[in-house]
């Protein structure tokens, strides 16, 4: 590769690479920092050549790295006392109420049946209404904070896990992971009482959701062994409905919704728990002091 | 006043004797050895002395060519020339206390009699 050519790879790669820093940084000092770079890269490959312009990547790209490191480090500590949390962490929450609402949709898209019953039709309009109103206000305020939407998303393999077996109490595979992470939510952010709540209700609404997701996807791909199971059959011949299919989706979205309703208390009780155990701890400690 | 680092005590011994962007800055840094750190974490020891107000960004260019343009200058201020003095009197203390020490008598190379 010739010297011109190098420079100019270098230069349109360094300054993609560029985008790993956050905006506020990147807007400020992007264009010194490359800048920097090719004066460091021009002076290296006429020194040394393709061996100089090693030299100079080997030392940008962990100096990249360590900058992006820091100034995320430094964001989400601003964040975690009352700023707004990272556009990734707010989008990565809002996309939950978004799936279910897609996978609700999907759902009733592939077996329509219900749709015809008043009672079902405005239940899945309010639900999806509801969703769309809660991804709107995860994806806008400051609720959904890196820790506490990691927390609700990792509900998601015990959710997994619990719907895939099937078996009575397996329930509880599912449940003692997310009792488990609102309380880590909550811990993280007791630095009030307003926090812990918040944090683990939202980290409760967000397994609650994700339990609708769960339930609905499996419901579809096991659809077909669903004729099958006697207790299923025999409720859908006891609702007086048409189509199986449509029974089974119906109870499991509302199933889930119920489930989602729970989280969001449970989620909203443990907050406070650890909120008031937090203060106590504190008052004891400055007691003692 | 807020805390030197390291790295930025060192960025304001190179603007002591004048204006300089930020390749300059890595040379004089590269030439003295005692630290070689990246554009990245230039910018971000910049950013923290500019806050602090020991240095500032300069306007002046000393050769108006487009690649001279793209660059920034900076220069330091009063309050950050002071900083720079204080963290050399501190270094000058901590010396004169090593060389006290058995630690420094220790290290002196010895000379032939």
């Amino acid at each position: 590769m010739s010297a011109p050519r190098s420079i100019a790879t270098s230069r349109y790669l360094y300054a993609r690479l560029l985008r790993l820093l956050p905006g506020e940084f990147r807007s400020q000092y992007g264009q010194p920092a490359l800048q920097t770079f090719l004066d460091l890269l021009t002076a290296e490959v006429n020194r040394r050549g393709m061996r100089g312009a090693l030299a100079v990547w080997r030392a940008a790209l962990p100096d990249l790295v360590y900058t992006a490191t820091c100034e995320y480090a430094v964001r989400l500590r601003r964040d975690g006392v009352g700023g707004r949390p990272p556009v990734g962490a707010r989008l990565a929450a809002a996309l939950v109420p978004a799936a279910a609402v897609l996978v609700v949709a999907s759902s009733q898209a592939l077996y329509p049946a219900n749709l015809a019953l008043p009672e079902y039709a405005i239940g899945y309009a309010v639900l999806a209404a509801a969703l769309g109103v809660l991804a709107v206000v995860l994806a806008t305020s400051r609720v959904a904070t890196p820790t506490v939407v990691v927390c609700g998303l990792a509900t998601a393999p015990g959710w997994v896990l619990a719907f895939h077996a099937g078996r009575p109490g397996a329930l509880v595979v599912g449940v003692l992971p997310a009792v488990s992470l609102i309380v880590i939510a909550s811990v993280s952010a007791a630095r009030g009482v307003g926090e812990a709540v918040r944090a683990g209700a939202v980290t409760g609404t967000l397994g609650g959701i994700i339990v609708v997701v769960v339930t609905v996807l499996d419901g579809l791909l096991t659809m077909r062994s669903v004729g099958q199971d006697r207790i299923y059959v025999a409720e859908f011949q006891h609702s007086g409905q048409h189509s199986l299919a449509a029974y089974v989706l119906g109870e499991r979205i509302f199933g889930g919704v119920m489930m989602t309703v729970m989280a969001v208390v449970l989620g909203t009780l443990l907050g406070f728990a650890v909120a008031v155990a937090t203060a106590r701890r504190r008052r004891a400690r400055a007691t003692s002091a | 006043m807020a805390g030197l680092s390291d790295a930025g005590f060192q960025i304001l011994l190179t603007l002591a004797d004048g204006e300089r962007h930020g390749y300059e800055i890595l040379q004089a840094l590269g030439r003295a050895g005692t630290s070689r750190i990246g554009p990245t974490t230039l910018y971000r020891t910049v950013r923290a002395l500019r806050e602090s107000g020991f240095i500032e960004e300069s306007d002046q260019r000393r050769d108006p060519t487009e690649d001279d343009i793209r660059r920034r200058y900076y220069r330091i201020t009063a309050l950050g020339r002071q900083a720079a003095q204080d963290e050399l009197q501190r270094l000058r203390s901590l010396i004169a206390m090593a060389d006290q020490t058995t630690l420094a008598r220790r290290s002196r190379p010895r000379t032939a009699t």
